[in-house]
């Protein structure tokens, strides 16, 4: 993997790292329990993606 | 068949949201090719893509009509006004559906077929009927459902599906929520009115400008993702840089003005459809 890649994949992992854990952090209150457990898809889903990416790229 | 008859059919399938799903799947077959991969399968796909989310549109009617009288931005449509019978479009719908599932999988493969189908029951069962009315998340999950045409795409050339579908799938996954709430700002009233849990609804608009801003920067960093695992080049890196900068631009603007949520709704749907021609571009430029 060239350096350019490996800097692409860390910056863009840090900014999604940065920006869920911001979106966690000024959630709306949650209505229900369903609210948070709706809240963990997004989360996990770019977690995985970042993993599979980089282990992959 | 009268003239208003059969346009009252044609606003039934959503013409304006099958135009979006469909440019998210060329781009994705382009990739999963490498090259054009022929206009008789590309025709083919976006046909049958075509029936699946026409079918899901007018289910998506039968089930919004009581919603749809209370808002001022839906009332018009063919249910509200009276002008097709639910019994109607939901038979309209099914067969849609139905033609779209045959179709592709005679004209694809059965991976594509399955695909769109498991979208349309998505939308329409837990979208459609749960999510949205029941959770300010329902955008966030609901978006799994535009997100599928380019899982769709890619199925469709290869009979696989690829990381590179995968990140397709994930942009325009985290692409939707900021989407869709630009509009909900928009008609904040409208879905109050209606009883719809939307986010600006229930969290007010400065949670909800937050929340744009925030999932506009993983959309940025999830298409800069595409770089490193598929073979594109420096076209689409370039692209989703500038296209990306502008979109977090529009973002961070709400804060100061978020009356103009409509600019970034109409700017996000340029967004998307020129990321993905970059793509394009970057592909046949290489080929």
């Amino acid at each position: 993997m060239t350096t350019a890649r490996v800097v692409l994949i860390g910056a863009a992992s840090l900014a999604i790292v940065a920006a869920v854990a911001a979106a966690i952090v000024t959630r709306p209150r949650p209505r229900t329990a369903l609210d948070t457990l709706y809240l963990a898809v997004p989360v996990l889903g770019v977690v995985v993606l970042v993993i599979f990416v980089a282990a992959h790229a | 068949m009268t003239g208003s008859r059969l346009a009252a059919y044609g606003l039934l399938i959503k013409p304006r949201i099958i135009e979006l799903l469909l440019i998210t799947t060329v781009p994705a077959m382009v990739l999963a090719a490498g090259a054009w991969p022929g206009t008789g399968l590309v025709a083919a796909t976006l046909f049958g893509g075509f029936l699946s989310a026409a079918g899901a549109n007018a289910l998506n009617n039968v089930i919004d009509r009581d919603i749809d009288v209370h808002m001022e931005r839906t009332r018009h449509r063919p249910l509200p006004t009276h002008r097709v019978r639910p019994g109607e479009a939901f038979v309209i719908g099914l067969a849609l559906g139905a033609a779209g599932f045959l179709w592709l999988w005679w004209a694809t493969n059965l991976l594509a077929a399955l695909l769109a189908t498991a979208a349309l029951a998505f939308y329409v069962l837990v979208y459609s009927m749960f999510l949205k009315r029941t959770t300010h998340q329902n955008i966030v999950i609901g978006g799994a459902a535009g997100a599928v045409p380019a899982l769709v795409g890619w199925a469709a050339v290869t009979g696989t599906l690829g990381l590179p579908a995968w990140v397709l799938f994930g942009v325009v996954f985290y692409w939707t929520p900021p989407h869709f709430w630009a509009l909900a700002l928009r008609f904040k009233e409208d879905y109050g009115r209606a009883g719809v849990p939307m986010l600006p609804v229930v969290a007010g608009v400065r949670t909800t400008v937050w929340q744009i801003t925030l999932y506009s920067v993983v959309v940025v960093a999830v298409s800069l993702l595409l770089y490193p695992i598929a073979s594109v080049g420096s076209v689409y890196l370039v692209s989703a840089l500038v296209l990306g900068v502008v979109l977090i631009g529009q973002a961070i603007a709400l804060h100061r003005r978020p009356d103009r949520a409509m600019r970034l709704f109409r700017w996000s749907n340029l967004y998307l459809a020129l990321l993905f021609a970059s793509v394009v571009v970057d592909v046949l430029v290489a080929a």
